[in-house]
């Protein structure tokens, strides 16, 4: 029952970050930093059997694991900017927030351009001059 | 047909991994970027099939997103992995020959009345198949007394009888084979 378990987690850390924003602001960010962690490597188990059962269904198809390694890169940028613009928005920093999301938009980006660029030379290709 | 297959096959994979990872994808200003990426992979799954079908000649960018081993490649690995394994086994059962027969030699010297004996061990799926002696018997008298071998009348043939019952016995006894699968020969023939 881990669902309970980060339930009872999630309504200790709110009660105590409620307490804690109106006497500390700075550890009421701690400790909303350490719970995102916490739940984060909670999680890395379920999360590496999901990446497993995917791998083998990559490796059946006969696709590139490249493919998947590329999609699981994106995803994990998407996840890590999401959690720290969230924290920089809880501390009320609306502009860093949408710094990390634009960083990570970038990242994203660089990522995908490779293959963007490859499907767009070979389009290219196809095409007469 | 082979090329349909593999466009159908790619598309159904890479969409399920890609539907499958929407739901994953957290809500926010960076979904839509996500999904962008997403759809590219989706675009190189349909795209490389049909041009590597219909453009054989051409050296399209994208092939290299999509290489896959070639079957003979991984035939030849997978016979080369074969041809090892096989070796390994080989080695591994004339060692077990070698001590096989050594250890047999020394239990069947011990005994009373065999002087030399030369063992062959047949071995198959790691069991003993057959095992083959050639025995020389003691020369010298060997007293009455002497515990295990008694000397009878015509005390040769009688000998031998005895140090092969002895000989079947220990063996059968020790390496649980039947006696059909016991040779005994004897220098100087019988």
């Amino acid at each position: 029952m881990e669902i309970a378990q980060i339930v009872g987690l999630a309504l200790v850390t709110t009660i105590m970050l409620l307490i804690l924003r109106q006497e500390k602001p700075v550890m009421a960010i701690i400790l909303s930093i350490v719970f995102s962690i916490v739940i984060f490597t909670f999680l890395m188990g379920k999360m590496t059997s999901i990446i497993g059962v995917m791998s083998e269904l990559t490796r059946r198809a006969g696709i590139n694991y490249f493919f998947l390694s590329t999609l699981l890169k994106i995803l994990g940028v998407a996840y890590l900017a999401e959690f720290a613009a969230a924290i920089c928005q809880d501390a009320g920093e609306q502009a860093v927030a949408k710094k990390v999301e634009f960083a990570a938009k970038i990242i994203i980006a660089v990522l995908a351009l490779p293959i963007m660029v490859a499907i767009l030379e070979s389009l290219m290709e196809l095409m007469p001059v | 047909m082979s090329v349909l297959t593999e466009i159908v096959r790619n598309i159904l994979v890479i969409i399920i991994m890609a539907s499958f990872l929407e739901l994953l994808l957290p809500e926010g200003a960076i979904r839509p970027f996500v999904r962008f990426a997403i759809g590219l992979f989706v675009l190189i799954a349909v795209l490389n099939p049909v041009l590597g079908y219909f453009f054989d000649d051409s050296n399209f960018q994208i092939t290299w997103w999509d290489y896959q081993m070639e079957a003979v490649e991984e035939e030849s690995l997978l016979r080369r992995g074969q041809e090892i394994n096989q070796n390994i086994m080989n080695h591994n059962q004339s060692l077990l020959k070698e001590k096989l027969e050594g250890q047999i030699n020394a239990v069947v010297l011990l005994v009373p009345g065999v002087e030399t004996v030369e063992t062959e061990a047949f071995i198959s799926g790691g069991g003993i198949e057959k095992l083959s002696f050639r025995i020389s018997e003691e020369q010298a008298d060997i007293g009455e007394d002497e515990p295990g071998v008694w000397l009878g009348e015509s005390g040769d043939e009688q000998l031998k009888e005895q140090i092969e019952k002895k000989v079947r016995a220990v063996v059968i006894n020790m390496y649980g084979l039947r006696e059909e699968q016991i040779e005994i020969s004897f220098e100087g023939g019988k």
